[in-house]
């Protein structure tokens, strides 16, 4: 794969095919990556690898490039619409080179309309999409998410589209463009939500920023917080049963009308005289969904006992940990990836395996085309 | 072929949420759906979104726990290419549905579990959903002001879940394309919400801690990557990249700021204990006008912003249209809505818009005279209440 994408949505597609077992070497700029200064970001969006700069700008540059294509399956690029075109790498250009490549494209409102060049990223569909002010909820300010619902929706959504573009290319030995964008990504990832029906959205119910209602939300136990979720009666019985709190089953909502402020009362103190441990395990022998409220950090521990953890050796951070494949396969398991390169590691390394010698990598050098 | 994945047949198994929308926008990209239902009907169709998620599929209505039910969704395995299940381990092998029982049957079926934690783990039998995935997945935990716990309204663990299962089936289709194999894939929907907040989990002793700054009460951003409030509304501006710190910079007439050392290494280089300073520059500025004014300003300046707004505004953004993503469609159980578009655009092979949820039990016949069971069979499975 060649990677021409940078910042998170295109950078993270190519870092989702690097855990499938592509070969991806991404190609820079200059300057870099813009996304470089968010150190752990570009570390776990540009996993697995290579890196080489290269100036598009000049005619050596792009003959680089062209080789490059040759070489590849697949071309991914995240560039603003029209800067492909004028560099000389967009798809019709670059089809010329390798008739079945499969070229992807990322942008921020797509490349046709009156924004396609408008840019765009992740935090601003947020904002325009609802997601913040649906979050906040009714009459509160509004919450930024902080994760990327869009670029990292746009990147899964890009990497399957690329996928799919292989698995028709090995039935038809055909290529193709393939096309998303953080605008379609904003939607599907709430896509439930955006489910209009009578002429207003889907809308959960919810109490306070806590939860949904008393049945499914978090409470305050002894020394920290769980999350619990009966969605029947019978779960409800059942956990009732199982903190010895019979009368409390009267409380289960009947005819859609929620007592929920006795019934949160009542579990908020019962709940607030044991420990987490306790009252989740309780709650899950009993079959009842209950978790934890873990942070990031004890997620991460979590996930490093169930081996999803991967330690690489970053060559500009030194040892450092990256979360692992988000899928499991039986006979084609992820790739435990590498570090994310630094600007230019991998320049001539690349070089020599398109055919260019030492001395025309260091005239190449000598001319500012790759660093 | 209209769709790429014209020609593959998956068979849903699933409920909830990240099983039945993977499998409709597999759907969307040419594949034929069979999604088996209970008998009755899924209590699910009590929530409007059912008829998103299942758009397009084959309806059979079927009684999974008997065996004649069994025997019937062994005859669809048989001829599947692709199922997708959402039961825990020990359930789906109650059923007779894990993969090791289905593999025997059909060798290069791609088997796809989408359970809430992954098969192996401490609790992959524990019951489970979107919500408590996120949880235990740190999603939840100390993200309000001063630590207090906030709940995630969006089901992200279940919408990630969905996009990388379409991801890794799609993988496993090219690898059985290439060697004949079929394989098990699982995304947990532990695991979508790792997909959905992978940097969160990039932990190193070099990497300096870098919060988001809390401003007017609430978590905003960083200084030139957050949201402002205006004199009505709030608006988001990203000044995701040096030239556009720059740009606003020039546009604000505030020059000097470029080249302040505090803040010249923007966005992601200004130091934590420089980002008061930037604010309290920028939010007097941003107060003194509507937020529409400012992402018309900054949209004239070539700076990337948007005004936080709700869904039913944002339906109506221009570009919506333009890329069909809210598509108008008369579903016969709900009648008008508004449902997503197709979100990939296989240039080569465009994908179509799924036609709206079938009724409980539309397709039951025609799947099972396709498998072979005469008019008779079908009547005494329907008698005994199994179909």
């Amino acid at each position: 794969m060649v990677d021409l994408a940078g910042y998170i949505a295109g950078a993270y597609a190519s870092g989702l095919l690097a855990d499938m077992g592509a070969q991806v070497v991404k190609v820079e700029s200059w300057e870099g990556d813009a996304f470089r200064g968010i150190g752990p970001g570009f570390q776990s969006w540009n996993r697995g690898k290579r890196g080489i700069v290269l100036n598009l700008r000049t005619d050596e540059g792009r003959e680089v490039l062209h080789r490059m294509v040759r070489e590849a399956d697949v071309v991914l690029e995240n560039y603003r619409h029209g800067v492909a075109r004028r560099l000389g790498v967009d798809y019709e250009t670059l089809r010329e080179f390798n008739a079945q490549i499969i070229y992807c494209t990322v942008t921020a409102y797509g490349t046709r309309g009156t924004d396609a060049e408008t840019p765009g990223f992740d935090p601003l569909f947020q904002a325009m999409s609802g997601a913040m002010a649906y979050q906040g909820g009714p009459g509160n300010l509004p919450t930024f998410l902080r994760i990327a619902i869009s670029d990292y929706t746009g990147a899964i959504m890009a990497a399957w589209g690329v996928a799919m573009a292989l698995f028709h290319r090995a039935r038809t030995g055909q290529g193709q463009w393939v096309e998303t964008c953080l605008l379609n990504s904003v939607i599907s990832v709430q896509a439930g939500e955006f489910m209009f029906s009578q002429g207003v959205p889907w809308t959960s119910p919810r109490v306070g920023t806590l939860g949904v209602d008393a049945a499914h939300r978090m409470y305050e136990a002894r020394d920290g917080w769980l999350y619990l979720a009966c969605d029947t009666a019978d779960q409800w019985g059942v956990m009732c049963q199982t903190f010895e709190r019979k009368d409390l089953m009267v409380l289960w909502p009947q005819d859609g009308e929620r007592q929920d402020e006795s019934i949160t009362e009542a579990l908020a103190a019962l709940l607030a005289d044991g420990t987490v441990e306790h009252w989740v395990g309780l709650l899950q022998r009993a079959g009842v969904k209950a978790v934890p409220l873990r942070t990031m950090q004890e997620a991460g521990s979590m996930l490093r006992d169930q081996g999803m953890i991967v330690d690489v050796e970053s060559p500009e951070y030194g040892p450092i940990s990256l979360s692992g494949p988000a899928f499991q396969m039986s006979e084609t398991p992820g790739v435990a990836q590498g570090p994310a390169p630094s600007l230019g590691q991998h320049t001539a390394e690349v070089l020599r395996e398109l055919g260019y010698t030492d001395s025309e990598v260091q005239s190449l050098r000598d001319m500012k085309v790759v660093r | 072929m209209s769709g790429v994945l014209d020609g593959i047949t998956v068979l849903d198994l699933s409920r909830d949420i990240a099983g039945p929308y993977a499998c409709m926008l597999l759907g969307t990209m040419g594949a034929r759906v069979i999604k088996v239902e209970s008998v009755g009907g899924s209590t699910e169709r009590s929530d409007t979104r059912f008829f998103l998620w299942n758009r397009g599929k084959e309806m059979v209505a079927m009684d999974l726990e008997t065996p004649q039910g069994r025997e019937v969704v062994l005859k669809m395995a048989r001829m599947a290419d692709v199922l997708v299940i959402d039961r825990v381990p020990a359930e789906a092998q109650s059923l007779g549905l894990d993969y090791d029982s289905l593999r025997e049957n059909n060798p290069k079926l791609i088997y796809c579990a989408i359970p809430t934690y992954p098969e192996g783990s401490s609790w992959e039998n524990m019951p489970g959903d979107a919500y408590t995935a996120a949880a235990a997945m740190g999603l939840m935990a100390g993200r309000g002001q001063s630590g207090a716990p906030e709940m995630l309204y969006l089901p992200v663990a279940a919408y990630g879940s969905a996009f990388t299962s379409c991801f890794a089936i799609s993988s496993a289709l090219l690898v059985r394309e290439m060697d004949g194999i079929g394989q098990k894939v699982e995304v947990s929907l532990q695991q979508g919400a790792m997909a959905m907040q992978t940097a969160g989990f990039t932990t190193g002793q070099a990497f300096e801690p870098r919060g988001s700054s809390f401003r007017q009460g609430i978590s905003v951003g960083i200084p030139v990557y957050r949201l402002f409030h205006a004199s009505e509304g709030w608006f988001f501006m990203a000044c995701g990249n040096n030239t556009f710190f720059n740009k606003l910079c020039i546009a604000l007439g505030l020059e000097g700021l470029a080249d302040d050392e505090r803040f010249r290494d923007a966005p992601w280089g200004i130091a934590s204990e420089n980002y008061d300073a930037l604010a309290d520059i920028l939010e007097p500025i941003f107060e003194a006008k509507s937020a529409e004014h400012w992402v018309h300003f900054l949209t004239e300046h070539d700076i990337p912003s948007g005004a936080v707004q709700e869904r039913d505004v944002f339906v109506d953004h221009p570009q919506i249209a333009v890329n069909e993503m809210i598509r108008p469609i008369y579903d016969p159980t709900l009648g008008a809505t508004l449902q997503l578009g197709v979100p990939v655009w296989m240039h080569g092979q465009p994908g179509v818009l799924p036609p709206p949820t079938a009724l409980t039990g539309t397709h039951t016949e025609s799947v099972l005279a396709e498998l072979g069971y005469s008019e008779g069979e079908v009547w005494e499975l329907r008698e005994r209440g199994v179909v």
